[in-house]
């Protein structure tokens, strides 16, 4: 008997098949497009406040002729310099922790982003000049890059280092536009000036944004001497990279009621101020962040005090067992600066707890913050 | 009507094809369950259940070739059977409708499972006290969003899956006055501050703060408490050449700016976002233990709905097992964070989430009719003594 179902049972079984198919190999790989209204969170910079700096810690004066951009998460300022023929180049004020690296390692990252060969320790002097300022002695460099077919590209660069920071100023762009600025950028350079180290410092908060920042990091997390980073340990520094909040469940706490919640910092899962004129971070990031000996190294250098090798770890650390978390407490207590601090590694990142201020204050809040730590849980 | 064995038909409506891919489905889920530990919970689902077909690499060389039948296949192949014997056994009487009903449930289910692994979204949406979100984003994946910021009053988003992202690819859009190149991709990868590593290889990165990165490919977590953090190089080709090579990163919280052609720009590698035509801000979270203990009794979450029409202005309490249902979305609580300052409120997108009720419902309708048929026959036959009771017939199924 004539199967009624063959030809066209088969042709729907091929098409639900293809259609299948398609809604399972076309899902997710298709390229949109779409508007939205501007997020209120993300105000456009005006152009009053673009005129200036991003940050309290550093004023300049803006030459006439470049465009303020918004400042971005690592740049304290940002502008566009427009040339003849629609040429334009990128001037950026970015500032980091730390020293920046040596002067040969930055006037190598330069050169190589204009595309010239990395020159030796003996050749620098003749790559980098001195400019005396109001701000400190800049360290200024012109790396004009080879020519190709589409020209070339140039970099005025200068450095500004302070003891715990170093400030980046640089011009990139095509050739002519840069050299054709130099007065500018000099002038530009000499408008700079800092606010004092004591007296605040780097920039706390950056303004017109209510996002995490490089430069969000709090005063105590920087000494006045930083210590030398060991290079196996060199990501101990985590805490200046701008990561993302670590997602997933996260811890939970009971803060004694007489810490008083600071106001939120995005690279913070919590900040306290305890006492009179200690506070309490605590922070989390991704990963080992370095591991224990950096940790404790850092927190000690903050402290002035000396670094210890792994044989000596165990004199100045202290297990804690808690609600199934293993802390390591360290207690550094400095000449002007005491830190406890905890680390504990949870679900794939590593955790901080943090106590820093004056001596007298950290020892005050010392029984209170270990046992805060024991109201530290997994959700 | 009867086809012989080996007839095609045959073969579709037969019950042993039924049994093999009963079996074959139980030899997946075995399989899927001892892979979970390397693929994790949602690799498994990809490769197991939402595939036609599991592929392997055949070693030494880059070519796949296919191993087992997947999910969709055994699912699809159970529907053909189902409705192909059923269309080819059964004959349509009223004393068989309950199992005609239940039946159409039972391949509704099938379809409605199917449609939900290729159509549904699950995203989460993270909103601390006080804050407003009009946007959830996604648990998995990840797009690279080229963001023009020049109008005062709306920004254009284009975005490309991460999927598309592989090295040497090449991207273009009406709505992009450059081509964008992928010079580098990095699944998960982390970043480091270069001033840190002096030791480090020269940047990829040419342009904007990825030069001043050191970026690291690290392996794929399959943890579900663990995230992966893609990463890329991509190059940005303008008609004039190369604008530049910049870092995108999925761990860098603020998108890459930069100015081409008297238009801003931005460029950001972020958890792949869904655009609400509402917002939602959050108002309170609670977070109730019972006394004495520090066992959760609720979790809610009060939040303020606006809708862009201006419809809706409402406030809303979420809380566990007490959805907010709305724009075609599911919002769940789901967890909190941040010591209980932020909610995490889970939104599914299932255009299809009424079939598996409407299946059930089938079901149920169909065995209550079927037995209740059954049973009001067997009633009958008693109340007439005089006629001999036959045998019970068993149930067909």
């Amino acid at each position: 008997m004539a199967n009624p179902f063959t030809a066209q049972f088969q042709i729907a079984l091929l098409f639900a098949v293809g259609v299948c198919s398609g809604l399972a190999g076309c899902k997710d790989k298709d390229i949109i497009s779409y508007q939205i209204p501007k997020d209120p969170g993300e105000s456009r910079v005006s152009a009053e406040d673009a005129a200036a700096p991003a940050s309290p810690g550093i004023r300049w004066v803006a030459p006439e002729g470049w465009q303020s951009q918004p400042a971005s998460s690592m740049r304290q300022g940002s502008f566009l310099v427009a040339g003849a023929g629609g040429a334009t180049a990128d001037m950026s004020v970015v500032s980091f922790p730390g020293d920046g690296g040596d002067d040969l390692a930055n006037i190598n990252r330069w050169r190589n982003q204009v595309k010239l060969a990395p020159i030796s320790a003996a050749e620098l002097a003749g790559q980098m000049q001195s400019l005396a300022a109001a701000a400190g002695q800049f360290v200024m460099a012109d790396l004009a890059g080879a020519a190709d077919d589409k020209g070339s590209a140039r970099i005025l660069g200068a450095w500004l280092r302070q003891s715990n920071r170093v400030w980046f100023f640089k011009m990139m762009g095509p050739s002519d536009l840069v050299e054709a600025q130099k007065n500018t950028f000099v002038a530009f350079l000499r408008s700079v000036s800092l606010a004092p180290e004591e007296n605040g410092g780097p920039p706390l908060v950056q303004a017109n944004s209510n996002s995490a920042n490089t430069n969000d990091l709090p005063r105590a997390e920087l000494s006045e001497t930083p210590p030398p980073i060991p290079a196996v340990a060199s990501n101990a520094e985590m805490d200046s990279i701008p990561v993302r909040a670590e997602s997933g469940s996260s811890l939970v706490w009971q803060a004694p009621a007489d810490w008083k919640d600071q106001p939120g910092n995005p690279m913070r899962k919590g900040s306290y101020s305890v006492g009179s004129g200690a506070e309490v971070a605590i922070t989390a990031f991704p990963g080992e962040v370095g591991g224990v000996l950096a940790n404790v190294n850092r927190w000690r250098g903050q402290a002035g005090l000396d670094q210890v090798d792994e044989a000596g770890l165990g004199r100045v650390t202290t297990a804690i067992d808690s609600n199934g978390l293993h802390f390591v407490l360290v207690d550094a207590e400095g000449g002007s600066t005491s830190i406890m601090a905890a680390l504990l590694p949870w679900n794939g990142g590593t955790w901080f707890f943090k106590l820093t201020g004056p001596p007298e204050a950290v020892a005050g809040a010392k029984p209170a913050f270990q046992a805060f730590l024991k109201t530290v849980r997994a959700p | 009507m009867s086809a012989p064995r080996s007839h095609p038909l045959a073969v579709i409506t037969s019950l042993r094809l039924t049994v093999a891919l009963l079996v074959l489905s139980i030899v997946l889920i075995f399989a899927a369950t001892l892979d979970q530990v390397h693929l994790g919970v949602w690799g498994v689902q990809e490769k197991y259940f939402r595939s036609f077909f599991i592929f392997d690499q055949i070693p030494g060389t880059g070519f796949f070739f296919p191993v087992f039948p997947g999910g969709y296949f055994l699912g699809g192949a159970l529907i053909i059977n189902l409705v192909a014997a059923h269309f080819h056994r059964f004959r349509f009487s009223w004393k068989k409708a309950g199992i005609w009903l239940t039946h159409l449930g039972l391949i509704l289910l099938l379809i409605g499972e199917g449609l939900s692994g290729m159509l549904q979204q699950d995203n989460q949406m993270r909103i601390d006290v006080g804050q407003t979100r009009r946007y959830s984003e996604s648990f998995r994946e990840t797009e690279l969003a080229v963001i023009e910021t020049t109008h005062p009053n709306y920004d254009r988003v284009v975005s490309i899956p991460a999927a598309r992202l592989t090295v040497g690819a090449s991207i273009q859009h009406p709505l992009l006055p450059f081509t964008l190149k992928t010079v580098a991709y990095y699944p998960n990868a982390m970043l480091r501050m270069r001033s840190q590593i002096p030791d480090a290889p020269p940047s990829v990165a040419t342009a904007g703060e990825g030069t001043e990165m050191v970026a690291t490919q690290i392996p794929l977590t399959t943890n579900p408490d663990e995230e992966n953090w893609p990463t890329a190089y991509l190059e940005l080709v303008g008609p004039e050449g190369s604008l530049g090579i910049f870092l995108a990163s999925t761990m860098l919280e603020e998108p890459e700016a930069f100015t081409y052609e008297g238009r801003t720009w931005r460029l950001a590698l972020r958890a792949k976002r869904d655009y609400l035509p509402f917002s939602i801000t959050l108002q309170k979270f609670t977070h109730d233990i019972y006394p004495g203990t520090d066992i959760p009794r609720d979790f809610a979450s009060t939040i303020h709905l606006r809708s862009d029409d201006g419809r809706d202005d409402r406030e809303v309490r979420i809380f566990m097992n007490n959805p907010l249902r709305y724009g075609g979305r599911a919002f769940y609580q789901a967890g909190y964070a941040n010591n209980d300052r932020t909610t995490v409120l889970q939104v599914v997108r299932n255009p299809s989430w009424q079939i598996p009720y409407l299946s059930c419902a089938l079901i149920v309708a169909g065995l209550v009719l079927q037995f209740g048929i059954h049973l009001f026959a067997f009633f009958g036959r008693r109340r007439r003594p005089g006629r001999p009771v036959p045998a019970p017939s068993p149930i067909p199924s």
